[in-house]
């Protein structure tokens, strides 16, 4: 599944899939979560996963290294 | 694949910058440090002192010292804000490091990375395979 990771100079990481359904998505992005948790990073998901829709994925961008889209 | 809307992710590495500035060897700080205070047009001494101190010179000629130890910074004497300024630059360091250990982790995760590109804010952008 594709997706988009900006890792910021601050620790953040936002992450973005690109395809695929919201729930399909979802189970990719937390199970990464917890391989880097279980990899020794100690990371702390600021908000639960959220669904973002829009015709055009492409125009993600980023404010202070988080990934946003309209 | 179908696309119903993209699933969205914001977190967080929660570390001290100290765990990823012990990950820098002491020269690149020093070069840092150091090309940061000549390009103020700072003498800098060449070698350490004997205490492993930097000694510098500011514009005025007057001497003043910096050490560095477990990413923190001192300054003795020299120009007002300088010591902030610095503090700033060994931050921006750690952040870089920290970087680096996020996307080694991801591969590590089996994360196919497809782009690599830094933002204008230092933001490192990958194109991913999940």
């Amino acid at each position: 599944m594709k997706a988009k990771i900006v890792i910021g100079l601050d620790g953040s990481i936002g992450i973005v899939t690109e395809q695929g359904t919201f729930e399909a998505g979802s189970a990719k992005i937390e199970a990464l979560l917890e391989a880097l948790n279980l990899d020794g990073l100690d990371i702390r998901l600021e908000k639960p996963v959220e669904q973002h829709r829009h015709d055009e994925p492409e125009k993600l961008h980023t404010h202070g290294g988080h990934v946003h889209s309209h | 694949m179908p696309c119903d809307g993209v699933s969205v992710a914001s977190a967080k590495v929660v570390l001290e910058n100290e765990k990823y500035m012990a990950m820098v060897d002491q020269a690149t700080i020093d070069k840092v440090v150091i090309a940061y205070l000549s390009n103020l047009k700072f003498q800098v001494d060449a070698s350490r002192s004997s205490n492993g101190y930097i000694v510098a010179y500011d514009n005025l000629g007057s001497r003043f010292t910096l050490v560095v130890w477990n990413g923190r910074i001192s300054v003795t004497g020299g120009p007002a804000g300088l010591e902030t300024k610095l503090a700033e630059l060994l931050n921006g360091l750690a952040g870089k490091m920290r970087q680096q250990v996020i996307i080694q982790k991801l591969a590590k995760a089996g994360v196919k990375v497809n782009q690599n590109q830094t933002a204008s804010n230092g933001a490192i952008v990958l194109g991913v395979e999940l």
